[in-house]
């Protein structure tokens, strides 16, 4: 590869080295872009192989049931992953929204009966968190990963609190309708969460505020110099990703019925590993709505696929370690002079 | 004008800020609790700090270099549930043998971080669950404790010199030792190279690999020596105790007035950041405070002390 590389110096004039240099980068980029694809159909092939009723209906559907959750999550996390920063902080908004919604709605521990007004309250009061994280990020010019640590810890305490060590028995109409109806054999909770996701990846594909955030993830000199407003699209996207990580809070509580804390717990790491295995960069600009679902996809496959051959969840998170940092280190531009830290 | 004046007076404090908070934290507590600084309580809180004062003095040196090692809490569970099974067939040789252990698990996250050139967040995140993994499959009842008849080899050390505990004679040694390594070893020195300017420390020569390959190890060691303490001083095994851990030891860090992106700080700094925080966490407990709150309380020092801290002057770093 280096002598071809040499040689191609040694014989090729400035602008064809040049020339040479882009078709290198878009083959390597088509190849990324590609490679996810290829693996889920490897991924369902085996699956329909190894399992007789695999494309079913009936499979399909459970398959998008067990998808819905990590699929909303990820709409918020694309945009931070595209950001090149992170959110730790969903695990602690979820476990707060789903507390605090069962807290809101008809329950067993009080008289409260805000129905529809308790589920809006909570997804403001999670946008609104998502959004001070962005401003002390932004303001304070401290590490996402840093900020986004404390306030999930902040959260997760506040849900523990609403609580107070009971998780509270959701009996509210609306939830138990929403957790059992079907509308032509797919639960109600698959078609939020699949709405939730279109919404996203309209905002991120076809509105200037999408399109800067591939901007600041690309480069974020050249998009301040184009007169992006740098700060104010970061505390949005972070704000999208409180949203959403309230939005999945609400889910989960309706799927569960049951409001506390631990209802976030182990829902942010899979949903990055499945970014980064659909083609997301950690480092920023890479990725986007449909590679976050297609990896989900290939995650929800995978993680069923090891239930089902008995593997021990806590050898599943070991398995998704691995994972995330094989398809960083495979993933990571090297080119540039990199800085770990 | 005035904004401006108030900023510069912020940051100035921030250099104190590990001095001012401590000094307010015991002053508050000692006028509404009123044996808060008694013989006894006082002793509660050397033990409670001990293992924490090592974790966080070891967690010190990755954020010197500007990196982060959010597996340090679950290191402390692994090493805690190790020491806790085996202590009754090594006896108290398990102390080398756990540090032995941190150091280990030090150098993969090293080695991860350095040569594969992928953000330490990322490389500690997804270790926790190899160290979670370890201690959860070893205890799968929740908790082991050390059999009865072999509990004279750990009482020793929450026995008492000069009314000191003797964990915390230990931890205090440790935190010297990391002070010496910090001030006048060749890798102290680089690694806080590294944390300043990577590029600028590799052009004068500096082993940027080594030495935060040296920080990894650092911190794994001391946390693996936390771990071991948290087993002696609960006799036995919990798999969960290094949860909450990471949340408090960073906030030591950045409570003592280490910068989070790396450059400057000192074990010493740290040191008084995790007194300040023992101190809150046991005024609140003697107030009878709900213990729910003591994660809150925790992220919100430590965010208001990063703020504080971080850098406002360099406008055009970029900060993801």
């Amino acid at each position: 590869m280096k002598n071809k590389w040499e040689e191609s110096l040694a014989t090729l004039s400035v602008g064809q080295q040049f020339a040479q240099k882009v078709k290198d980068d878009a083959r390597k980029d088509k190849i990324r872009r590609y490679a996810p694809l290829i693996l889920l159909i490897i991924m369902t092939m085996i699956g329909a192989v190894s399992q007789k009723d695999f494309f079913t209906w009936g499979n399909v559907v459970n398959i998008m049931y067990q998808m819905s959750i990590p699929l909303v999550i990820s709409v918020g996390l694309t945009y931070v992953l595209l950001l090149g920063s992170i959110d730790l902080s969903i695990e602690g908004v979820m476990g707060f929204a789903g507390s605090f919604v069962a807290f809101l709605v008809v329950n067993n521990s009080n008289s409260n009966d805000f129905g529809l007004l308790g589920i809006i309250a909570v997804v403001l009061i999670s946008t609104l968190i998502g959004a001070v994280t962005g401003f002390i990020h932004v303001k304070a010019r401290i590490a996402t990963f840093i900020v986004t640590y404390a306030v999930g810890s902040i959260m997760t305490g506040v849900a523990v609190l609403v609580y107070q060590g009971t998780p509270i028995q959701v009996k509210d109409e609306l939830f138990i309708v929403l957790s059992q109806g079907k509308l032509l054999g797919i639960p109600y909770i698959t078609i939020i969460a699949f709405l939730i996701f279109i919404a996203g990846a309209l905002i991120l594909n076809y509105t200037a505020f999408g399109r800067a955030v591939y901007a600041i993830g690309d480069n974020e000199t050249a998009a301040a110099s184009t007169g992006i407003n740098i700060g104010l699209t970061k505390i949005k996207v972070f704000a999208l990703c409180g949203c959403t990580a309230g939005m999945a809070g609400i889910l989960q509580c309706i799927r569960l019925k049951l409001g506390q804390s631990s209802i976030g717990l182990n829902q942010m790491f899979p949903v990055v590993t499945a970014i980064v295995i659909g083609g997301g960069s950690l480092a920023g600009g890479k990725g986007g709505a449909l590679s976050a679902f297609v990896g989900v996809l290939i995650y929800t496959e995978l993680a069923n696929w090891l239930t089902l051959m008995g593997v021990d969840p806590y050898v599943k998170k070991v398995i998704q370690g691995v994972i995330i940092i094989v398809a960083v280190a495979l993933t990571i531009n090297r080119t540039r002079k990199t800085i770990s830290k | 004008m005035a904004d401006k004046k108030k900023k510069i007076s912020i940051s100035d404090y921030s250099k104190y800020m590990c001095l001012i908070s401590i000094v307010l934290v015991f002053g508050v507590f000692s006028v509404v609790i009123p044996n808060f600084i008694g013989a006894y309580s006082l002793q509660n809180m050397m033990i409670e700090a001990a293992p924490l004062l090592l974790m966080a003095g070891g967690l010190s040196f990755v954020i010197y270099t500007g990196g982060i090692d959010l597996g340090a809490g679950a290191m402390v569970s692994c090493t805690c549930v190790l020491t806790g099974i085996y202590v009754a067939d090594f006896g108290n040789l398990i102390i080398p043998i756990m540090l032995a252990v941190g150091l280990a698990m030090g150098l993969i996250n090293g080695l991860l971080v350095t040569k594969l050139k992928l953000p330490s967040f990322i490389v500690t995140l997804c270790t926790t669950n190899f160290w979670s993994y370890v201690a959860l499959t070893l205890c799968p009842n929740g908790s082991e404790i050390i059999p009865m008849d072999k509990r004279f080899m750990v009482r020793w050390a929450t026995e008492k010199v000069a009314g000191i505990p003797i964990m915390f004679i230990i931890a205090l040694m440790g935190v010297a030792l990391l002070y010496v390594f910090q001030q006048y070893t060749v890798y102290g020195k680089s690694i806080f190279a590294v944390g300043a300017n990577v590029s600028a420390a590799r052009l004068a020569g500096v082993d940027t690999d080594m030495a935060q390959i040296s920080a990894f190890v650092v911190s794994g060691g001391c946390s693996a020596l936390a771990g071991a303490f948290y087993a002696y001083k609960l006799k036995s095994a919990v798999p969960t105790v290094g949860d909450a851990l990471t949340l408090t030891a960073i906030a030591s860090v950045a409570l003592g007035g280490t910068s989070m992106a790396g450059g400057r700080g000192s074990v010493l700094r740290t040191m008084i950041g995790v007194v300040t925080i023992t101190g809150v966490t046991s005024g609140l407990n003697m107030m009878g405070v709900d213990p729910l709150w003591k994660d809150i309380v925790i992220g919100i020092i430590l965010i208001g002390a990063v703020c504080l801290n971080s850098d406002t002057k360099g406008r055009d770093l970029i900060i993801k």
